[in-house]
């Protein structure tokens, strides 16, 4: 199995988080989780599949980005920087996972092979319908994939910026998308 | 892409917002050009609960090794001298 990865490397650097809102979080702290909070809990649910598991990475994330914030360089950086976090976090708590259960995963041939759907798309009632097709969509998909997908939906995110995160470049990433889009959307007709 | 590709949404309680995150109507389903929009539409809608929040207000107030944290970086200078 894969160590367990470090999940703050390499974090940008500023000035630490100062003051307090009275028993709330730190002024400035509480700040980039405004900026990010959402970001990273919609990452981290679509990656674990589970709220309760996702709110829990989102508090140690932030934990542990508060806990090296002082090294931070700019705010330019934060996002990317949280998110390296947050995938290093869930990779471990998947492999944790994945060393205690018996697991399928998806063959990507299936989707290099399929056409694309030709039938009327899939139609969707409320909200809550939705998340759940699109988590059983992206849980069907290679990870290399869903992942792509949910970096790149981020438009603060660039191209190069996904394809550091990913451990690529963004020529990879460019190509990869496209496979990535077939698949998503053949996974996510048959959710239907 | 083939229009017929298209990921398609019919609920829509919230046009305007749809249309800030890459998809098309024609007061009918909606439709979005790629997944990586329909994600973005899905993100939008998917508020962390304010519990998160609160609970990390209180392990950066409960955590001992975050007190000096929490200091500003002027008053952990001076300390740093002080006898």
């Amino acid at each position: 199995m894969a160590e367990p990865q470090d999940e703050t490397l390499s974090p940008p650097v500023c000035d630490p988080p100062s003051g307090t809102l009275g028993g709330a979080l730190p002024a400035d702290f509480a700040e980039v989780y405004d900026l990010h909070g959402q970001a990273i809990f919609y990452l981290a649910l679509r990656l674990l599949g589970d709220p309760v598991q996702a709110q829990d990475a989102v508090h140690d994330v932030f934990l542990k980005a508060f806990r090296k914030y002082g090294e931070f360089r700019g705010q330019s950086e934060v996002r990317t920087w949280l998110y390296r976090i947050t995938l290093n976090h869930c990779s471990n708590l998947r492999q944790a996972w994945a060393a205690r259960n018996i697991h399928t995963v998806a063959d990507e041939s299936v989707f290099e092979t399929a056409g694309a759907p030709t039938s009327s798309p899939l139609r969707i009632l409320e909200t809550k319908e939705l998340g759940e097709r699109i988590q059983r969509a992206l849980d069907g998909l290679p990870a290399e994939y869903s992942l792509l997908l949910l970096l790149v939906a981020d438009q603060e995110l660039s191209y190069e910026q996904v394809g550091e995160l990913t451990r690529q470049t963004a020529d990879a990433v460019r190509g990869k998308l496209h496979r990535a889009r077939k698949a998503f959307t053949l996974a996510f007709a048959k959710t239907a | 892409m083939d229009p017929q590709s298209r990921l398609r949404h019919e609920h829509s309680d919230d046009f305007a917002a749809a249309s800030r995150h890459g998809m098309v109507s024609q007061n009918g389903p909606l439709e979005f050009l790629h997944p990586e929009d329909l994600l973005r539409h899905d993100r939008s809608r998917t508020v962390p609960p304010a519990a998160i929040a609160q609970r990390l207000a209180a392990s950066i107030d409960q955590d001992p090794t975050l007190i000096q944290s929490r200091q500003p970086w002027w008053k952990r200078l001076l300390g740093r001298g002080a006898p």
